[in-house]
Order: structure tokens, then C-alpha cells, then sequence
């Protein structure tokens, strides 16, 4: 088992990535100013436009290294030599997560066709957030694939290794095995995730629009927010329907329903779903401060879904595996 | 009337969806606090309590969903009194049912019933009749309303069946792709009808 094709390009990928990672940093900081600073909001929209690019530049590249790991990486039983695979794995996975889910904002800002002091300035200050966030939260430039780097590895220095117990040999090899067919190679990671991240990120320019409406007193911002959130809420419930037949095949005979990151997903759709039935009675009494309400908790509820993945141990759980 | 009627029915599915979501909050708390205390806590016996409790927390309001549901459907073919009759009558046949026969074939008797209802309402719609009842105006906005209800109604139906161990996994997958492409194509509809619409005009306009 030769990985040193593949160790080259992770190596790649933390070199050139850093770099692009620093520029995310120092591009949002830029898109704060000129949202801040009035001399500077004539820049805004290039700086939008340079955050995209370089966040599509960070894309491209881990989507490169996701390339040479299929391309150089194979499963082996090392009970019996048989090659059982490769890594087809997708560009949004542990780190690249929220950083996808940034590329996506960044493009639904970049690409907005409301031209408006407020809208652009709030959009913009959204974007910088989320970079920030990427920066200091979700680098996936540091460790590239951090947990599958360690499960591989785990298991090339387990199977290669001289005098070892085949039953020791097994353990390492029949989890990974198990995560390869279930998780990275699955079909539906697919369609699942980058469904619900690319919904997240319309929730957000959604979000902006709800928060404009009541500060400026203008329903311009909430049919925008609508816009959104309607195209949100049909990739949102797609994607989680998608997750149904995956959750059936990868955790038969585990214990999932009700578990707590499914519970709070519920939760998202359950808020976004009356937020579009209270939308159709907004001329009523009261109904408008309602709708935006159920706005606000659907994205704090969107936000809540993607923190609760580190946070409660669960089978849909980073936190605590 | 109906237009009251409707605003009570949506009003009630939001406070349904809300009370829903509260259960779930409640249900994440409980598995956070559980989680910090006994990192194996779903492999004990607790978590079998747990389920049962959000069993017993979220099944009334999923059934009181499906009751909203079943009776949104009849609201398109009938009105006045005799919509008011058919669904006392249909509450009263599903609890009677439910007595009798139990909450899950009591609740897939309605849905049964709703689907049947609505599969007459989806082929009108598409036919343009005149006799049915909605509140938005527009052909793609009526068709992606009969849609979305009828795939919901899909969804619920065989979860319930599921849910009572009644149909193999190829059925119940069978269901839910159908039903995921009702819901889907129903929501494109009634989101973008006017774009639809717009869309088919100037195709027409075209050629």
C-alpha cells in the first residue's frame, strides 16, 4: 500500500491552502470595512467578488486532493490481500463543511440582482461573518480530512505491520471498511449534505432580508427574504427526505430516530415550514411580526442544526465519536 | 366562510408545527443532558424510555397534523354546510376507528380516505374544472397545492404503515420516492407558479 502520492498532496493542499485561507481572512476584514466605512462601500462588491473566487480557488483545491485520494488510495483486506475499494469521497465533509456552506453565500451574494445600499451592505456583512467563521473555525487547510487521514492511517500501519494478529488487523480494517461503503462512497452523501448546506446558505441571505423588513419598515426586503427562503425550504426538505433511505441503510438496527441532531433538523423544517404558512396570511393583524419571528427561529435554528453536530453526542454527531 | 375556515386550518397547523418543534427542543435537551451525564446512554435501557416518551409527546400532535391534513382535502371539493358535515363526519370516523381498531389503522383509514379524495382533486385540477374550491387562483399554483398535499398525505401513510410493521422496506421505499417526488414537484409549483406560468406563455407565444 504506496500512499506517498498521497501524502504529497496533502501536503499540497496545506501549502497552497494557506495562502488562500489567509486571503479569506484578510477579504472579509475588507468587506467589514466597507460595510463600516462609507468611503469604502464603493469597493464592496469587488471585494465580494474576490472572496468568491478565492473561496472557489480553496474549493477547487481540496477538490483536487479529494481526487488524488480516489485516484491513490485503495482498501485492502489485509487478511486476504483483496483490493475491497477506493475513496470517492465528496468536498464536504468534516472542515469542508462550513466552508462549502460559505462558498454557496458567497455566490448567492455575489450573484444577487437587488442593488440596494441596505441589501448589499447587510449581505456583505453577513459574508464576512462566515468568513471569519471559516478562518477560525473551519480551516480545512490545517489538517486536510483530519479523521479520514487518522483512520487511514491507523489502519496502514496496523495492516503492514509484521506479526500482528489478524483479529487486531480486522478491527482496524472492517471499521474503516464499514465508514468507506456507508459514509464517504455512499451515494446519497451526494445529494444529502450539499443539499441542506446549499438550503442553509439561502436561509441566511433569507435571515437578512427578515431583519431588514422590521429595521427599515419595508416589505421590499421581505419579499427578497421570501425569494430566498421559498428556494431554501424546496432544497431543505428534498435533502432531508434524501437522508431517509440513507439513515435506514447506514444505521439499520441502530437506535437514530429521535436522536438529537434529527431532532433539532425537525425542528428547522417544523420552524421554516410555519414561517411560509404564516407568510400567506401577512396582511393580517399581527401575522407580519409572526412571519418574522418564525424567520429569525428558522435560521437560529439552522445555525443551532450545524453547532449541534459538535456539540451533542449522537449517531449523526461529530461530538463525542 | 371557507376563507375563515382556511386561516383557522393554517393557524391550527402552525400552532401544531410550533408545539412540534418545542417537543423536538425538549427531546434534544433531554439526549444533551443525558449524553454529558453517560456517554452510552442510548445503548441502555433509558433510551427505550426516552422514545417512548417522545412517542407519547410528538405522536398526539403528528396525529392532530394528519387530522388538519385529512381535513384540508375535502375543503377543494365541497363547501358551506356540507364541508362542515363531511369533516365532522370524517373526525368522527377516525376516532371511532381509532377506538375500535386502534390510533394507527383508525389514522390510515383518513388517510386513505384523503388520498382517494385527493387523487379526484389532482385529476380535476389538471382537467381545469370549475367545481372545485381554492383559494389562489393560477393552474400551476393548484396543481403544486393538490401535489404537495397528496405527497405529505404519501409520506404520512406510510410512515404510519412502517410504523405498525406492515409493509416491506421495498414498499415502504416504493411510497417514499413517490411521494418525495410529489412533494417536490408540488413545492416548484406552488413557489414558482407565476414563473411557470410566464415560462409556458412565452414558449407559446414563440412558436
Amino acid at each position: 500500500m504506496d500512499s506517498s502520492g498521497y501524502l504529497l498532496a496533502r501536503d499540497m493542499t496545506t501549502r497552497v491552502g494557506q495562502p488562500l485561507i489567509y486571503l479569506i481572512l484578510i477579504l472579509s476584514i475588507a468587506l467589514l470595512a466597507a460595510v463600516a466605512a462609507p468611503a469604502l462601500r464603493q469597493y464592496l462588491r469587488y471585494f465580494v467578488l474576490a472572496l468568491f473566487l478565492n473561496l472557489m480557488a480553496g474549493w477547487l483545491l481540496l477538490a483536487h486532493f479529494h481526487y488524488r485520494i480516489a485516484s491513490e488510495l485503495v482498501l485492502v483486506d489485509p487478511n486476504n490481500g483483496t483490493v475491497v475499494g477506493r475513496f470517492y469521497i465528496p468536498v464536504w465533509i468534516e472542515d469542508e463543511k462550513f466552508f462549502f456552506w460559505t462558498l454557496i453565500l458567497a455566490g448567492l451574494v455575489l450573484f444577487s440582482r437587488y442593488k440596494d445600499q441596505a441589501w448589499e451592505s447587510a449581505l456583505g456583512l453577513t459574508l464576512a461573518v462566515f468568513g471569519l467563521l471559516t478562518y477560525f473555525t473551519s480551516n480545512p487547510f490545517i489538517q486536510p480530512l483530519k479523521d479520514f487521514h487518522e483512520a487511514y492511517t491507523r489502519y496502514v500501519m496496523t495492516a503492514s505491520a509484521p506479526n500482528i494478529d489478524p483479529a487486531v488487523k480486522a478491527q482496524v480494517f472492517y471499521p474503516l471498511y464499514g465508514k468507506m461503503v456507508g459514509f464517504y462512497n455512499s451515494e446519497y452523501m451526494w445529494t444529502h449534505p450539499p443539499m441542506l448546506f446549499i438550503s442553509y446558505a439561502t436561509f441566511a441571505v433569507a435571515f437578512v432580508g427578515g431583519v431588514l423588513m422590521l429595521a427599515k419598515r419595508d416589505d421590499v426586503y421581505e419579499a427578497l427574504g421570501y425569494s430566498y427562503a421559498k428556494a431554501g425550504f424546496i432544497i431543505l426538505t428534498i435533502g432531508m427526505l434524501l437522508g431517509y433511505p440513507w439513515a435506514l441503510t447506514a444505521w439499520s438496527g441502530e437506535p437514530w430516530w429521535y436522536d438529537a441532531k434529527i431532532n433539532i433538523t425537525l425542528m428547522m423544517w417544523v420552524l421554516y415550514s410555519a414561517y411560509l404558512h404564516a407568510r400567506i396570511y401577512m396582511h393580517r393583524r399581527g401575522m407580519r411580526v409572526t412571519t418574522a419571528v418564525l424567520n429569525y427561529l428558522g435560521f437560529f435554528g439552522v445555525v443551532f442544526t450545524y453547532v449541534s453536530t459538535y456539540l451533542i453526542p449522537g449517531i449523526h454527531a461529530v461530538a463525542g465519536s | 366562510m371557507i376563507k375563515n375556515l382556511n386561516y383557522i386550518l393554517i393557524l391550527a397547523t402552525i400552532v401544531i408545527l410550533a408545539a412540534v418543534g418545542i417537543a423536538f427542543i425538549f427531546g434534544t435537551s433531554f439526549s444533551w443532558v443525558k449524553s454529558e451525564t453517560d456517554a452510552l446512554w442510548r445503548q441502555t435501557s433509558l433510551y427505550v424510555d426516552y422514545v417512548e416518551i417522545m412517542n407519547k409527546t410528538v405522536g398526539p400532535m403528528v396525529i392532530a397534523l394528519v387530522v388538519v391534513l385529512g381535513l384540508c382535502i375535502p375543503k377543494r371539493l365541497f363547501s358551506g354546510v356540507r364541508l362542515l358535515q363531511l369533516m365532522g363526519a370524517l373526525t368522527a370516523l377516525t376516532a371511532v376507528l381509532s377506538v375500535a381498531i386502534g390510533v394507527r389503522l383508525g389514522i390510515s383509514a383518513l388517510l386513505l380516505v384523503a388520498m382517494l379524495m385527493q387523487l379526484i382533486v389532482i385529476m380535476m385540477t389538471i382537467f381545469g374544472s370549475k367545481r372545485l374550491v381554492y383559494e389562489v387562483t393560477g393552474f400551476y399554483i393548484q396543481v403544486g397545492s393538490a401535489l404537495l398535499h397528496m405527497g405529505l398525505i404519501l409520506f404520512l401513510f406510510d410512515l404510519v404503515l412502517v410504523g405498525d410493521g406492515l409493509a416491506e422496506r421495498t414498499l415502504h421505499l416504493n411510497i417514499f420516492w413517490v411521494a418525495t417526488v410529489f412533494i417536490g414537484l408540488g413545492m416548484v409549483f406552488v413557489f414558482y407558479s407565476s414563473e411557470l406560468s410566464g415560462l409556458v406563455r412565452r414558449r407559446q407565444a414563440g412558436s
